[in-house]
């Protein structure tokens, strides 16, 4: 017996509008909402739309024993509750029929996983929220942004409680071993890693249509027949795509759709079963032991994170960025949140990439740049801008530490003025019984605590004036 | 009119109303550089802006050794050799989309001629974002060191002798 799972990825960035030097300071609003609109909507009709259809036909007709796994970024979920209404309630509608569940992820799509460790795990958490509110389920495997993966992110991963972790099958990670097992992180030991089975995959999302394939046309029955073929002992094989593969990566005409359909089918024929990554880990033990000691992910030929923090103009505006991260984090103003996660999206430091090879193509198709240089400029002037935003609300002449102490002073103010007043009134009491001379009565041990939590106050807040 | 001076000067004017501490320099002499003497004057700029004039031999290179970022915002222009005389120096260099020269080279900034803002906004780029210009000066160097006269006399020795072959 063997079992295949299935996971979609669903991500669309907030892409920039042309931002000039001279709007920096006086221009606050950053997205090229045409393009947006124009893209996201173009997609769903093309691809999301009819690809939910399609699971939510395949999971009736196969009485709930087709399964998958979706990842959909907080980006995207955005901009699908603004634009495209109508695929939140079909995916809500795919949720409840149960076969259908939702990975964790970071909300913004973002690095942070590599550069601020404090931000990753926010923003995990925010995913987690968005998700719960939107389906119903709390995400119990984690995705990282572009399957961005080492033994560092294994041990955070692990302390945030999650079960498993999805990540890319890098052959100069594995190299004897096969994906198609369960492994588990050197760093974390209760953590299970999923790898994604590069050729498998791809078949689907890159090769289906290509007429010059040696495999084409590829049918249902023959991409079985190669699961089928597998050793005995590899049980699972983990197909990780973008869900753009169904109608826009594969056109319609393609046939994706039809060949997604007969799956199940001829799956059933060889004892082949559909199973989500919990069911995965719930039911296969873990065979050994990865180490991943720099980060890799599904990007390119290197399968690192080269793809977005490669040159020096991607270092550059990642560095900026986080370098405020932990002023921003400290922020209570709306605009000022939404403005950095958008901003943090791995998306933008992608088409700052200046790789020449093969790879160069991809990089270039998805870009709205005509050139590396130009994604740069355009970012770092609405950096410039948002860190001057930012800046007006907390000057960079007071450090972080000292802020931190005013806000929480600020913050507990109204708190600590009621318990004074408290205190104030009993003294009061106290006093008057003293002048009537009741004092007597009441036992010592009252008036003592009384007065003992309003001298550590004190001092309190005495450290902070300092 | 063929060099496109004047969309360089407009650059430059929009460029020193953000940030003052910079300077330009017009090379090269012609029937157009007495109307530039009076544009700049009359942008009020003509405290930022030199005309050198036409500059010869080592003139060029210490020129160029000077400055932070070349520009060449030529309307037409067969070829143009001198961004990559620039590059050579290690000065990242802005080219307009119209030049010969913008279709072999990657590692410069390409823009239409008369698109001033966007002349402006690449040149603010470089001067305020170091990874620009790191990036820029590097790959520019390591770019213009692979175009040799050897490798163009290699081509086409290589086509006459696929021609006498057929």
């Amino acid at each position: 017996m063997k079992a295949i799972c299935f996971y979609f990825q669903i991500h669309q960035p907030f892409r920039l509008k042309n931002y000039r030097f001279f709007d920096i300071g006086n221009d606050h609003y950053y997205y090229d909402d045409f393009a947006n609109d124009d893209i996201i909507t173009r997609i769903a009709h093309r691809s999301y739309l009819p690809a939910n259809e399609m699971l939510l036909e395949m999971i009736k007709e196969n009485k709930k024993k087709f399964k998958v796994a979706f990842s959909i970024s907080g980006m995207a979920l955005e901009q699908l509750e603004q634009y495209v209404p109508e695929f939140i309630d079909s995916m809500k509608e795919l949720a409840a029929t149960g076969c259908v569940e939702f990975l964790s992820e970071t909300y913004a799509h973002s690095l942070a996983s590599l550069q601020d460790p404090e931000e990753f795990v926010a923003q995990v958490k925010a995913h987690d929220e968005k998700i719960y509110q939107l389906f119903g389920q709390r995400p119990k495997v984690l995705r990282n942004t572009e399957l961005i993966y080492d033994d560092d992110i294994a041990s955070m991963v692990q302390a945030m409680g999650f079960k498993g972790a999805i990540t890319e099958g890098a052959k100069h990670i594995l190299g004897w071993k096969s994906p198609n097992y369960v492994y588990k992180a050197a760093t974390a030991p209760k953590l299970r890693l999923l790898l994604k089975n590069s050729k498998l995959s791809d078949d689907i999302s890159f090769r289906f249509g290509n007429t010059d394939w040696a495999a084409y046309p590829l049918t249902a029955d023959k991409y079985i027949g190669w699961i089928a073929s597998l050793p005995q002992e590899e049980q699972l094989v983990n197909l990780f795509m973008n869900y753009e593969t169904f109608g826009e990566m594969q056109p319609r005409e393609s046939g994706i759709f039809d060949f997604m359909r007969a799956l199940p089918h001829f799956a059933a024929e060889q004892d082949i079963q559909f199973w989500t990554p919990s069911e995965v880990i719930a039911k296969l033990k873990p065979v050994g032991e990865l180490t991943v000691m720099h980060p890799i992910s599904w990007a390119d030929e290197e399968r690192d994170a080269s793809a977005w923090l490669g040159n020096t103009l991607q270092q550059e505006a990642v560095d900026k960025l986080y370098s405020i991260g932990e002023r921003v984090r400290l922020c209570q103003d709306r605009r000022i949140k939404q403005d950095w996660y958008r901003l943090q999206t791995s998306d933008h430091f992608f088409y700052m990439s200046t790789k020449h090879n093969s790879d160069g193509t991809i990089h270039s198709l998805y870009s709205p740049y005509d050139s590396p240089y130009t994604a740069f400029t355009n970012y770092m002037n609405v950096l410039s801008d948002f860190m001057i935003r930012v800046e007006q609300q907390y000057p960079s002449d007071i450090d972080n530490e000292e802020l931190n102490s005013l806000l929480l002073t600020i913050r507990n103010q109204e708190h600590e003025i009621e318990e004074l007043k408290r205190e104030i009134s009993m003294m009061r009491t106290n006093l008057d019984k003293d002048i009537t001379g009741d004092f007597a009565e009441t036992p010592p041990a009252d008036a003592e605590p009384a007065a003992k939590p309003k001298r550590k106050r004190a001092s309190k807040t005495a450290e902070v004036k300092e | 009119m063929q060099k496109g001076p004047e969309y360089f000067v407009e650059a430059a004017v929009q460029v020193l109303r953000k940030v003052h501490n910079v300077q330009f320099v017009m090379a090269g002499g012609g029937d157009m550089m007495e109307k530039m003497i009076r544009l700049a004057a009359r942008r009020n700029i003509a405290d930022r802006f030199h005309f050198a004039g036409f500059l010869r031999g080592k003139q060029v290179y210490e020129m160029l050794k000077a400055s932070d970022v070349y520009i060449m915002p030529s309307v037409s222009e067969p070829f143009g050799i001198s961004p990559l005389e620039a590059m050579q120096m290690g000065v990242p260099s802005i080219i307009s989309k119209q030049s010969g020269c913008a279709e072999i080279l990657d590692n410069v900034i390409k823009v239409d001629y008369w698109d001033t803002n966007a002349i402006a906004d690449a040149i603010y780029s470089i001067l305020e974002y170091p990874g620009m210009y790191k990036q820029l000066r590097e790959n520019g160097l390591a770019e213009v060191n692979q175009i040799t006269w050897d490798k163009a006399g290699q081509k086409v020795i290589n086509i006459y002798r696929s021609l006498i072959n057929h």
